[in-house]
């Protein structure tokens, strides 16, 4: 065959890129840091988000809180009905907006203790639950019970970290340690009838031994 | 004092002859179910056989009971748990009777594909009238897409298979909250759906 005739790898390819289109982003400055750190860490995130995803199946209205630079907005809201990402961080908000917002995916600047949003089918918080002063975690709390419609499900994911550094086990040394495990279940508890526990190690989800896992899933639906 | 061995029946010593990764997938999803009912719970387990998974359940969650209509399957599992608190076997045919609304967790595993289906909706009713109020219903099933894949012996009497999407839809009758999983192997997943050869669906916060 000649070779004029014939289209090259690089013909099929420009055909491939026609697809993809030009709309490129950036990442925020947080995961631009950590991407450069350890990219490692943008595989563990993507892989909780998308777990959630999957919990929370089609035509969803979600709710996230402390959604960041919006790094899990595209999963989350893949297949959502509407998205809404709210976090302190105005920095982030204003990251998370330029990249992701659009009509059906908003973010708002705002407190994740005792605050209302809105109704919503899915409320999901990732990474925060084990930044919050255990004194005030019940509000954090009510900011889900609030929002989450009478149907809803909730996701709170947390960094599986033993708590007995915390102050009230130098006050009380004898005090039985908590996992987190027992601390999710108990809070998830108090605002569901059904919670379970799902555990990540790096990008795996599995439901081993939660002493052992680096990441914790609580997942609960059927609201009190 | 030396306890008993553990005797197989016909079943679970032909799975362990002939395809012995079986048993492993059958026990993983047991254990997947036991994780996700939780401590001090009662659990109804639906076409037990002979009981293995009844027992791993039972040992995790507190009790179980299993029920089968096979009565050689449920001699095989009397007899390795006879008298033992956490754990029960009866014979009998659950499409026709009425649940009692008493349990925290129905499973069932591999038995839904065997039922005829003129009779599904009478399984579905069982199942949700056994459960208490906040209680869960766990289903696997093999996938209407790994049949291409299966061999004639583990596709015997599969006179039901169901597709994702049936499956979903079906839960979805009864339970107002339905999580999908997927199994291929002894893992289980949240994987794409299409290429798993197992669902196990969660139902939650029944509607009648």
């Amino acid at each position: 065959m000649a070779q004029g005739d014939a289209e090259s790898e690089l013909d099929f390819w420009e055909k491939a890129k026609e697809q993809h289109g030009h709309q490129n982003f950036a990442l925020g400055s947080n995961w631009s840091l950590s991407f450069q750190s350890d990219p490692k860490e943008l595989v563990f995130a993507l892989s909780r988000y998308k777990f959630a995803a999957k919990m929370l199946g089609r035509n969803s209205n979600i709710l996230e809180l402390g959604c960041g630079e919006g790094v899990g907005t595209p999963i989350l809201s893949e297949f959502a009905s509407s998205y809404t990402g709210v976090d302190p961080d105005n920095y982030a908000i204003s990251s998370a907006t330029q990249n992701w917002g659009s009509e059906t995916c908003s973010f708002i600047k705002g407190d994740l203790l005792n605050s209302k949003f809105g109704q919503f089918d899915s409320i999901i918080s990732i990474g925060i639950f084990d930044h919050i002063d255990p004194e005030i975690i019940d509000s954090f709390f009510d900011t889900i019970y609030q929002n989450l419609s009478n149907n809803g499900i909730g996701i709170v994911e947390t960094l599986n970290q033993p708590t007995y550094n915390s102050t009230n086990v130098l006050h009380y040394p004898n005090q039985q340690k908590e996992t987190n495990e027992d601390r999710l279940r108990e809070y998830m508890g108090r605002i569901f009838n059904n919670v379970f526990i799902f555990a990540m190690n790096d990008e795996v989800m599995h439901t081993g031994s939660s002493a052992m896992a680096q990441h914790l899933f609580a997942l609960g639906c059927y609201k009190k | 004092m030396v306890s008993p061995n553990i005797e197989l029946g016909p079943y679970f010593s032909h799975l362990f002859r002939d395809s012995p990764r079986r048993v492993l997938f059958t026990l993983a999803y047991y254990k997947f179910a036991a994780k996700m009912i939780g401590k001090n719970k009662r659990v109804l387990d639906l076409g037990c056989n002979e009981g293995l998974g009844t027992w791993l359940v039972a040992k995790e969650c507190g009790f179980a009971r299993g029920v089968d209509l096979d009565e050689e399957a449920i001699t095989a599992a009397k007899i390795n748990w006879p008298n033992n608190p956490s754990v029960e076997f009866s014979c009998s045919n659950f499409l026709e009777e009425q649940g009692s609304g008493d349990w925290d967790a129905v499973i069932n595993f591999d038995v839904i594909e065997h039922i005829l289906p003129q009779n599904v909706d009478s399984f579905w009713s069982f199942v949700s009238s056994s459960l208490k109020h906040d209680g869960i219903a766990i289903i696997g099933t093999p996938s209407l897409n790994s049949q291409q894949y299966s061999s004639p012996a583990s596709k015997t009497g599969h006179v039901n298979v169901y597709s994702e999407d049936r499956l979903h839809t079906e839960m979805s009758d009864y339970f107002n909250h339905v999580f999908f999983f997927a199994g291929n192997d002894e893992v289980v997943h949240t994987g794409y759906l299409p290429m798993a050869q197992y669902f196990i669906g969660m139902g939650c916060k029944k509607i009648r």
